[in-house]
């Protein structure tokens, strides 16, 4: 029988002993890799949830719904300066944005106080590709007047070829090109959507404050509303608007971990009740912190998990070559190296962790949904759920009847859509890769070494006449 | 030839240091039956100890053929253990979770012996002590005290050693089975194999070649 085969066999030798550390074993192992899965599945959901969150930072002036809503003065070209030199900011996109009233629309007679759509009062011939129905409906104000149309979103930018003027995350021109965005010519390029509701394409004419506009390019933006707007040069919308600079600037960070910090550079940059920096990274940072928490329980269950198990085998083998030292003391009084008594300890001690181990991840992937469920449940009610629609649709609709403020995937002005924040702890799922069960495999034996090293050094500290001679 | 020249061994107490064998010297020459005798703690398992290289010295040397084992690493004792020496103990020492046969296969696993022969030889050395057959399989709380010690014998000769070591070999033995062991172990002697008893059974020691008695630790005869 080889030193492995006898390791093997001696872990066999007590049942019940046996029994005993590979059930605890199992328990602590499978413990460690619920909490190891549930580490990555929070890991996973952090990281999906910052990536959606994305790295765009959107600067208004203090005060401002975006666009001409509320107050706020538009940015110098000093502080356009001091934006696009603050640390981290790959990208800058400059505009103004106001939206046109359709020369034939009918002023809705709907909702509280009535009055205009929020804007300069300027007026288009576009219609707007957006259905305006359903929001006649949710106001309660019957229906809309015939020839009704939404107003049309207008961006002055001086990047029109980068998304995040219309505040989207990818831009592709389907037709054309990009207008000039420094230039000052009557050229615009237009939302997929908007050019097919009015039927234009590169070259067609369209009037906006009067003014006869070039269509150059057809852009999809793949969102809803940046597909229903158009781009024209920033100093054109800034001349027919009246605005002297840009109302909104939209910046890119280098990575969604740098939002934050940019965010409060920025705004410490332009000083005190300048500019309202919002980021969306701001709107999940209540859910990220829910997940941080989950994600400490796990990282600290699942040390302690590693630690018991450790410990547990450390007695146990502690205890198997205390009560086996005369036998150590036999095998090297017939010539046992102390490599084949070490050795001997070891493979015991693997063949234990091992079963221990197999039962472990079954265990843990079998129970790991479950248990991240408890977790997330617990973690709810801790932090009381919230969620639904914060805020309804108060900031979105302009005071006094009238649409305006700001979008809502731009924040500000009072609500827009309220964040859930169970809704990422709701989907969190642990997943078991093979990547996972190498590293609990990994684990597992780690364990066996770090449990065994102790003892197997004892045993192999034994003098065997002392052994004989004592015992 | 056994040559032990000034052979002292002390152990380290709380109270004070023990000496256990002190300054002892005597020559056995191979193939001889020879017997320590001496009353409890007199340092005859010591000096046996000393003798299989189970322990170390803490003076004198001991010499088997040209070979000084006395102050020799652990590493050349192992070694010497595994390919000289062969023990028979008081209390049989088996290895409880194996056969007779598994038992008795042990030492020369550990001289890597190959497995075919390892089996061979030691079923071919159970036969010769008197345990044949489906006791060769039995583990050792299935077999009598008698038929333990026969294995430990067998076990002893395992890897053909130029020496034996008893330790009290019949101590747990009833006499009539205690003699039957002395005989058989007698019977062994071949090819110049040295085999060296402890005992404090004058009797039994009378029956052997050379006997040394031990007092306190000095060689006295």
């Amino acid at each position: 029988m080889s030193t492995l085969g006898r390791g093997t066999k001696n872990a066999f030798r007590n049942t019940t002993r046996t029994i005993s550390i590979v059930g605890i074993l199992a328990i602590s192992l499978s413990l460690a890799l619920i909490m190891l899965l549930s580490l990555q599945a929070v890991k996973a959901k952090i990281k999906s949830v910052q990536s959606s969150s994305g790295n765009t930072v959107t600067i208004t002036p203090a005060g401002s719904f975006g666009g001409f809503g509320g107050g706020g003065n538009p940015f110098t070209s000093a502080q356009v300066e001091t934006i696009a030199q603050t640390e981290h900011v790959v990208g800058i996109a400059a505009s103004v944005s106001d939206r046109l009233t359709n020369n034939a629309s009918t002023t809705p007679s709907f909702g509280p106080g009535g009055g205009r759509f929020e804007g300069t009062g300027g007026t288009t011939s576009l219609l707007s590709p957006i259905d305006p129905s359903q929001l006649a409906q949710r106001f309660g104000g019957g229906a809309l007047p015939t020839g009704f149309s939404l107003p049309v979103e207008v961006i002055g930018t001086n990047a029109p070829q980068n998304p995040i003027a219309v505040n989207a995350t990818s831009l592709r021109y389907l037709s054309g090109k990009p207008i000039d965005g420094l230039g000052t010519s009557y050229t615009a390029d237009l939302g997929v959507n908007l050019a097919k509701k009015n039927n234009l394409i590169v070259g067609s004419t369209f009037t906006a404050y009067s003014k006869v506009f070039t269509v150059v390019g057809i852009y999809s933006a793949k969102t809803t509303r940046a597909d229903a707007s158009f781009m024209v040069p920033l100093a054109t919308e800034q001349t027919l608007s009246g605005v002297t600079g840009p109302t909104s600037i939209t910046i890119r960070v280098d990575s969604v971990g740098n939002v934050t910090s940019t965010s409060n550079a920025i705004t410490s940059a332009l000083g005190a009740n300048v500019a309202d920096v919002t980021s969306s990274a701001s709107r999940v940072a209540s859910e990220i912190s829910d997940l941080n928490s989950i994600r400490t329980i796990s990282l600290y269950s699942l040390i302690g998990a590693l630690i018991a198990a450790a410990v547990i085998l450390l007695l146990s083998m502690l205890m198997i070559v205390r009560e086996r030292r005369r036998e150590i003391g036999i095998l090297k009084a017939f010539g046992s190296s102390n490599t084949g008594v070490v050795g001997s300890f070891i493979a015991e001690s693997v063949t234990l962790t091992g079963l221990g181990g197999i039962l472990g991840i079954i265990l843990g992937i079998a129970l790991a949904n479950p248990v991240l469920s408890v977790l997330v449940s617990t973690q709810s009610s801790s932090t009381g759920g919230g969620g639904g629609f914060g805020g309804g649709f108060g900031g979105h609709f302009g005071g006094g009847g009238g649409f305006g403020g700001p979008p809502p995937d731009r924040g500000g002005g009072g609500g827009g859509f309220g964040f859930h924040p169970g809704t990422a702890l709701s989907s969190l799922h642990a997943a078991v890769g093979a990547g996972t069960i190498v590293l609990a495999v990994f684990g597992v034996l780690l364990i066996a070494v770090v449990g065994s090293a102790i003892p197997a050094y004892l045993s192999a500290k034994v003098r065997p006449a002392e052994v004989l001679r004592g015992e | 030839m056994i040559t032990v020249t000034d052979l002292t061994k002390t152990f380290s107490s709380a109270a004070e240091p023990v000496v256990a064998v002190d300054d002892v010297s005597f020559s056995i020459p191979d193939g001889t039956f020879a017997s320590i005798i001496g009353r409890s703690g007199s340092g005859k398992s010591t000096l046996l100890a000393l003798l299989g290289g189970l322990d170390q010295p803490t003076s004198g040397t001991i010499t088997v053929g040209d070979h000084v084992i006395s102050n020799e690493s652990d590493r050349a004792l192992i070694d010497y253990r595994r390919s000289k020496v062969g023990f028979v103990f008081q209390d049989f020492n088996l290895i409880t979770n194996m056969s007779a046969l598994e038992n008795t296969m042990l030492p020369m696993e550990f001289a890597k012996v190959p497995k075919a022969e390892r089996l061979a030889r030691a079923t071919e050395l159970l036969n010769q002590v008197g345990l044949e057959g489906e006791k060769q399989h039995r583990r050792p709380s299935k077999l009598s005290g008698g038929e333990q010690q026969r294995v430990a014998i067998a076990r002893s000769l395992a890897n053909q050693p130029k020496i034996i070591l008893a330790d009290e070999p019949t101590g747990n033995l009833d006499s009539k089975t205690g003699k039957v062991i002395i005989d058989l172990l007698k019977s062994l002697i071949t090819d110049g194999t040295t085999v060296i008893v402890v005992t404090h059974d004058r009797s039994l020691a009378e029956t052997t070649d050379m006997v040394f008695e031990l007092e306190d630790g000095h060689l006295i005869a």
